[in-house]
């Protein structure tokens, strides 16, 4: 909180007091000392000795005793110190140091200041969903794909300041690509498999993840060394289980029972190219496997699902 | 030595005496007001979406971040009611901070709220909601109120300042106010040039910003063409690329070396800021470009504000006197006396 002075302030004596260093600084704002070291508002300091010469106003309660003003300088140095030192590791490459710092710091003091760098992003990325559900005869029927991210992006045209929402699913897509990147081709070809099984009772269910980690584990190049990538790789795929579930549940309208996605990658022609009406690389797109759903949707989430589909023209 | 105590001594002055950056702390509360404020009313609508109640897809990552429990608890996702509440508070704290009024009790509650809706999800979090985030929790500290507020309108018509809480004994002397104050600006100015160099570093060592195309690439990605057309007319010329991406680069990198010196310092400053306007208006990214203008202006001294307030209302004068007659004598004039003549 700001801290509350007893100095009142505004065309009265006591400001030029509350304005006066320990040594007694020129004026208020904007105060130099001959000397004076410039801060980075580039106001320069009082210089150290010279007499007071505020009008009415001599060495008083505003003004600290040296000693305070010393300590106060202290911890202020102290305090910038530190958190340049830390920030200074935190945005360094990983170390064994950094890896405490982020801990003793995070999340609120992480930082990277990556932005657009340092290859900058040159490919649009798209999560598409697909849903199947059973119709009156219980055969299962299979949804055409729709594409989350263009839906949600509809917010950025011909709006200043587009709604947060343009970032959802493209975010979501750029973590998730990410981890799948992390595993090696054989774990990579696995998970664009489906994650379902048959249940012992007739029907089917999902696969348990320790059964998914397995399998991850098994057919990897390096057994047992990469279960962090494993890991962190199904926690994303089953978030997006669950996004990919309420999304086409609310698009098509109907009570899915398997869902899958995939990311569609468009690369605009690079620079040299910028005037050529051909395209200069081909779409890729990389489809997963389906996936059981076996949650319910609470109506409330299905009814924000529902409004935003048919505000950004998705409505079928 | 004592050239060592010297200098100490003269910033222990320097970080006492007075509360600096008066002006440029209130434009950053404008701007910041202005970020915070129209990033929630662009997503009002989408709000449960993004944070709310259907937003629980995203709980299994968002969970893991370990924020300090108090943020955490601001926004539920298990009542929309009640998340529509909390929004509505941070939507009138934005407002609030935006004005000035009573800044030294809202900037805390405006951070918990801000951060507390950050927590909410992992995958919508952008450079200016994180600098955000960092320096607001500096400027509780600040005085952010001292021009264009409400407070300092109150002040100005009551003919003092507002009656502190903490009284007497328990009264904070006001070289130690001068001293947060004055820990909050170095701290903030320091972020902005890590922000600034970390980033040139990171520019420097990818081959679309060392060839001069970087610039072409940020405009063609979907996600962010607000305006297509306008982002399709800027790379349109060759040199106009290039050049903003060379400057962009060195400009970043050598930011704390160009404001030690007034003349580079302007220039500087002038570029940075342009530089974010145009990253707002092609990119659409307003409250990241509005946080870092405001950071910018840190480095603008109180006596620069005055002279451009002096400035402006100088050519204010000399436009009113350019008017037609008519015009301005449809206005009442008021005398120094304050009655109308």
């Amino acid at each position: 909180m700001t801290p509350i002075t007893r100095t009142p302030v505004g065309g009265r004596s006591d400001t030029l007091r509350q304005a006066q260093g320990p040594e007694g600084a020129q004026g208020p704002e904007g105060a130099q000392g001959p000397e004076g070291a410039q801060g980075p508002d580039g106001d320069q300091a009082p210089a150290p000795g010279r007499q007071d010469r505020g009008a009415g106003s001599s060495r008083d309660e505003a003004a600290p005793p040296k000693r305070a003003a010393r300590i106060a300088a202290a911890v202020s140095i102290a305090l910038v110190g530190v958190y340049v030192a830390g920030t200074l590791v935190i945005v360094s490459p990983t170390t064994p140091v950094r890896g405490a710092v982020v801990a003793a710091a995070g999340p609120y003091f992480t930082q990277k200041w990556n932005v657009f760098a340092p290859s900058i992003m040159k490919t649009n990325i798209t999560f598409s969903v697909q849903a199947q559900w059973r119709d009156a005869d219980g055969t299962l029927v299979k949804s055409d794909w729709v594409n989350v991210t263009k839906l949600e992006q509809q917010a950025v045209p011909g709006h200043a300041e587009p709604s947060r929402i343009q970032k959802s699913s493209w975010n979501a897509m750029l973590a998730y690509n990410a981890r799948y990147l992390a595993l090696d081709a054989q774990q990579r070809e696995l998970v664009r498999d489906t994650f379902i099984q048959r249940a012992d009772g007739g029907g089917y269910r999902a696969q348990s993840a320790e059964s998914l980690i397995a399998d991850l584990d098994a057919v990897s190049t390096t057994p047992g060394s990469g279960q962090g990538d494993v890991v962190r790789f199904l926690r994303y795929d089953y978030m997006l289980k669950e996004y990919a579930t309420a999304f086409s549940t609310a698009y098509f309208d109907q009570d899915v029972e398997r869902v899958r996605w995939r990311i569609d990658r468009t690369r605009p022609n690079d620079f040299e190219n910028r005037f050529s009406e051909e395209q200069q690389f081909d779409d890729t797109a990389v489809t997963f496997g389906w996936r059981h759903v076996d949650d319910v949707i609470d109506p409330e989430t299905l009814a924000v699902y529902r409004d935003v589909v048919t505000r950004y023209g998705g409505a079928r | 030595m004592n050239a060592v105590r010297a200098s100490f001594d003269r910033f222990a002055g320097w970080v006492t005496g007075a509360k600096h950056a008066g002006y440029s702390l209130s434009a950053l509360r404008i701007l910041y007001g202005v970020a915070i404020v129209s990033f929630l009313f662009t997503s009002l609508a989408d709000r449960h979406y993004l944070w709310g109640v259907a937003s629980k897809w995203v709980d299994p990552e968002a969970n893991r971040r370990a924020w300090f429990p108090l943020f955490e608890l601001v926004f539920t996702k298990d009542s929309a009611f009640v998340f529509d509440l909390a929004y509505g508070v941070l939507i009138v704290l934005g407002l609030l901070f935006l004005v000035g009024w009573q800044t030294r009790f809202v900037t805390p509650v405006l951070l918990v709220f801000w951060v507390g809706l950050a927590t909410n999800s992992t995958v919508l979090t952008n450079g200016g909601d994180t600098i955000i985030r960092i320096t607001l929790l500096f400027l509780v500290f600040a005085d952010l109120s001292r021009h264009w507020s409400v407070d300092a309108w109150l002040t100005k018509r009551r003919g003092r300042a507002l009656r502190p809480i903490l009284r007497g004994r328990f009264a904070i002397p006001a070289w130690l106010a001068n001293a947060a104050n004055n820990t909050a600006v170095l701290l903030c100015a320091y972020q902005i040039m890590l922000v600034y160099v970390n980033s040139g570093i990171y520019k420097l060592m990818g081959p679309e910003w060392r060839e001069g195309t970087a610039f072409y690439y940020s405009l063609v990605l979907d996600v962010f063409r607000p305006f297509p057309a306008l982002s399709d007319l800027a790379w349109q010329v060759g040199p106009f690329v290039w050049v903003a991406t060379f400057l962009s680069v060195w400009v970043q990198l050598l930011f704390p070396v160009l404001i030690l010196w007034r003349p580079t310092r302007i220039l500087a400053l002038g570029f940075t800021i342009l530089m974010h306007l145009g990253i707002g208006l092609f990119l659409g990214l307003w409250p990241f470009s509005l946080a870092m203008i405001a950071l910018d202006l840190l480095f603008v001294r109180d006596r620069s504000w005055v002279a451009v307030g002096r400035w402006a209302s100088h050519a204010g004068g000399v436009l009113r006197q350019l008017l037609p007659e008519r015009q301005r004598t449809e206005r009442p004039v008021t005398t120094s006396a304050g009655s109308p003549s």
